[in-house]
């Protein structure tokens, strides 16, 4: 009888089933970090939000936010994404209950800045529209015409602008109208309206200087554009310069004088706006504002 | 006796300043001088003041009818570390310079100088404007954010005169002894000679740091007078009582010296037990008539730091978007770092959690045509809450 025999076989049968469950565990065990490991981070989450939000998946994007935020609790620019985008969905819903016209208009301006500054132009056009519709304003007019410019339909942005009457036509418009002609190929007639125009410039809106060196870029007048940008970014508040460079880079109106010298140097000009500096500490440190430290709203 | 008050007051400063990392500044009796104004004219005061500072300076004020500036002999920072520095110099045998008495006396009328150019140009502007050149605050600061590289140099300054001349700054350029001075006059207690015994030698008035003719006068009732008992201390006629210290020679005896430690110490106490139980708001601000029907609501609020802040706090509780609230508001706020205290007083029916609302959520501003966040967190509320 080969004891020894049958007494490793047996062993080895009984030991055999808790071997194979302590080997599963293991593996199980080496292999939670490597899930761990393909958990999203916070920055993943991020750009997975704006992404979503680039798309108009508005409630997925606010889930990707929340989640950043969450993730980096220390991170201020994730909680404040989170933060705004919350209120522009409860703002989206409020408005879809609101009967008061003028509370309307007041939060539909809200959202289209919003839709606008972070390129959800097909979104800021729908509230665009209806914006004109109630109220065919040259402020209205004037939003319409520059998502329209912004999805490129330039002929509708200068339809828009042309019905304007005119006690409602401003400077503004007639740049936005003179930018949708100078997209539309009839670049003399832009010059001219360019020209006509810079004479009678006036205000501090670095948007309204902004249009104005797109328009002149357009129109082939390279120095007189990046004269345009200088006041732009003179006007502009030192915490949304970089803001602005950002848009210039992408903005194809300026392709024709990108690579001029005037145009670059225009891009490094400073600031004279004096901004609220909040230190946020116990004093008002160097603020330019610090004595008047008062919002007033109009 | 005198040098343990005035270690006693320049350690729990520097501690509060260095070790706790408080705001001292709230403390300063001069920025109850310069607070005034704007709470006088609006209810709300300079920068990140608080109603300490009316306490303090209120105090300040008693202990000079009572002791006339003993504020600047035992309390003072600057006045301590002037003393201490010219006592060390001369320790090591270097003698003051003496001042003849009309350079001294002209001298004296430059603090008026300071205090009215520094409580003009601050009222004018509402706001601390040369508090980045005050030799104080480059000691109680931490080096602020608005502090320049001249406070330091002033107070370099001034360090270095002190230890060629007594109490330069406590006598010449301070502002608050201009507010002290003509309180001062009608100050109680006064160093007492006995001119009949008295064999003038004039001791005493070369031993007086603040240049008072104190061999000259029976009674001590300039307005300067520190009661650092320096005069009574070097006095040679010592075991005659010569000299005392006490109320009007009419009145009766002489006091014990004690009775400086008493009432600096019960009346300093007084003051900041005072800003515990009684604090006032350092800022108030109303929207709309008061009615008869209000809720009080009570919050702590993060990011409330000072006087701009709390001006950001009312416009965002003004807003007028679908998050507005109703008419009447009034808000009491205490700005300062860490959670802050507000109270917001508004219309019946309105519940906390949209106060909470109006405040932290962000708000279109319709002037600037852009988004504004809101820096403010409320104590409580979950900042990243689903919507």
């Amino acid at each position: 009888m080969n004891t020894h025999h049958r007494f490793g076989r047996g062993r080895y049968r009984r030991a055999r089933t808790p071997l194979a469950v302590i080997l599963i565990a293991g593996m199980l065990f080496m292999a939670v970090p490597t899930l761990g490991s393909t958990r999203e981070t916070p920055q993943q989450a991020f750009e997975r939000g704006n992404l979503l939000l680039r798309q108009g998946d508005f409630d997925g994007a606010l889930g990707a936010l929340r989640a950043a935020a969450r993730g980096a609790k220390s991170n201020e620019t994730y909680a404040q994404a989170y933060a705004l985008l919350r209120r522009i969905v409860k703002l989206r819903t409020s408005l879809q209950r609101e009967t008061n016209r003028a509370k309307w208009m007041q939060g539909a301006a809200a959202l289209r800045a919003y839709y606008f500054e972070h390129g959800l132009f097909a979104e800021a056009l729908a509230i665009d529209t209806k914006r004109f519709q109630h109220d065919p304003s040259s402020e209205s007019a004037t939003d319409l015409a520059a998502t329209h410019l912004a999805l490129n339909q330039n002929a509708k942005a200068e339809s828009v602008l042309a019905q304007l009457p005119g006690e409602r036509r401003t400077l503004h418009t007639s740049i936005l109208r003179g930018l949708a002609i100078a997209r539309l190929g009839r670049v003399e007639q832009a010059r001219s309206l360019a020209r006509v125009l810079a004479e009678h410039m006036t205000g501090t809106d670095p948007a309204v200087h902004y249009d104005l060196a797109r328009l002149h870029a357009l129109a082939g007048e390279r120095e007189t554009a990046a004269a345009a940008l200088v006041r732009t970014f003179e006007q502009t508040p030192p915490s949304r310069a970089a803001a602005l460079k950002e848009h210039i880079a992408q903005c194809t109106d300026f392709n024709a004088i990108r690579g001029d010298a005037a145009f670059r140097t225009a891009l490094t000009t400073a600031s004279k706006v004096k901004e609220s500096g909040c230190s946020s500490g116990t004093d008002c440190g160097k603020c330019p504002s610090r004595s008047k430290c008062k919002k007033t709203k109009s | 006796m005198r040098t343990l008050l005035q270690a006693t007051f320049l350690g729990v400063t520097l501690i509060g300043v260095f070790v706790v990392a408080g705001n001292a500044e709230r403390w300063c009796p001069f920025g109850g001088v310069e607070a005034m104004y704007t709470y006088v004219t609006e209810g709300n005061l300079t920068c990140s003041l608080a109603i300490s500072n009316f306490y303090m300076l209120g105090a300040v004020v008693l202990i000079t009818l009572l002791l006339r500036r003993a504020f600047c002999g035992y309390m003072c920072p600057v006045g301590t570390l002037s003393d201490w520095l010219r006592r060390l110099t001369g320790r090591v045998g270097v003698k003051p310079i003496a001042v003849p008495r009309y350079l001294d006396r002209s001298l004296s009328l430059l603090k008026y100088v300071v205090f009215g150019v520094v409580i003009y140009f601050t009222y004018a502007a509402a706001e601390l404007i040369f508090r980045g050149f005050d030799p104080c605050y480059a000691i109680i600061s931490r080096h602020g954010d608005d502090i320049t590289v001249w406070a330091y140099v002033i107070l370099g300054g001034l360090l270095l005169g002190s230890m060629l001349v007594t109490m330069p700054f406590c006598r010449w350029l301070c502002p608050l002894a201009a507010v002290l001075n003509p309180v001062s006059r009608l100050g109680l207690a006064r160093i007492r000679r006995d001119t009949e015994v008295c064999k003038p030698c004039g001791r005493c008035t070369r031993a007086c740091p603040m240049g008072i003719p104190v061999a000259e006068v029976a009674e001590v009732t300039h307005a300067r007078c520190i009661a650092c008992m320096s005069c009574l201390d070097t006095c040679p006629q010592h075991d005659a009582s010569v000299m005392s210290w006490g109320p009007p020679s009419r009145w009766g005896g002489a006091w014990h010296r004690g009775v400086i430690a008493v009432v600096v110490l019960v009346v300093t106490t007084g003051a900041v037990a005072m800003a515990y139980v009684a604090p006032l708001p350092s800022f108030v601000a109303t929207r709309g008539e008061l009615r008869a029907d209000t809720t009080v609501i009570d919050l702590r609020v993060s990011g409330l730091t000072c006087r701009g802040r709390a001006n950001l706090l009312m416009y965002y509780l003004e807003r007028d978007d679908d998050l507005q609230l109703p008419e009447y508001i009034h808000l009491e706020a205490w700005p300062g770092p860490g959670a802050a205290r507000v109270r917001v007083t508004v219309d019946s029916g309105t519940d906390k959690a949209a106060v909470e609302e109006a405040i932290t959520e962000p708000y279109y501003d319709r002037v600037e045509g852009r988004w504004r966040l809101s820096p403010f967190e409320v104590e409580g509320r979950e900042r990243l809450a689903a919507p």
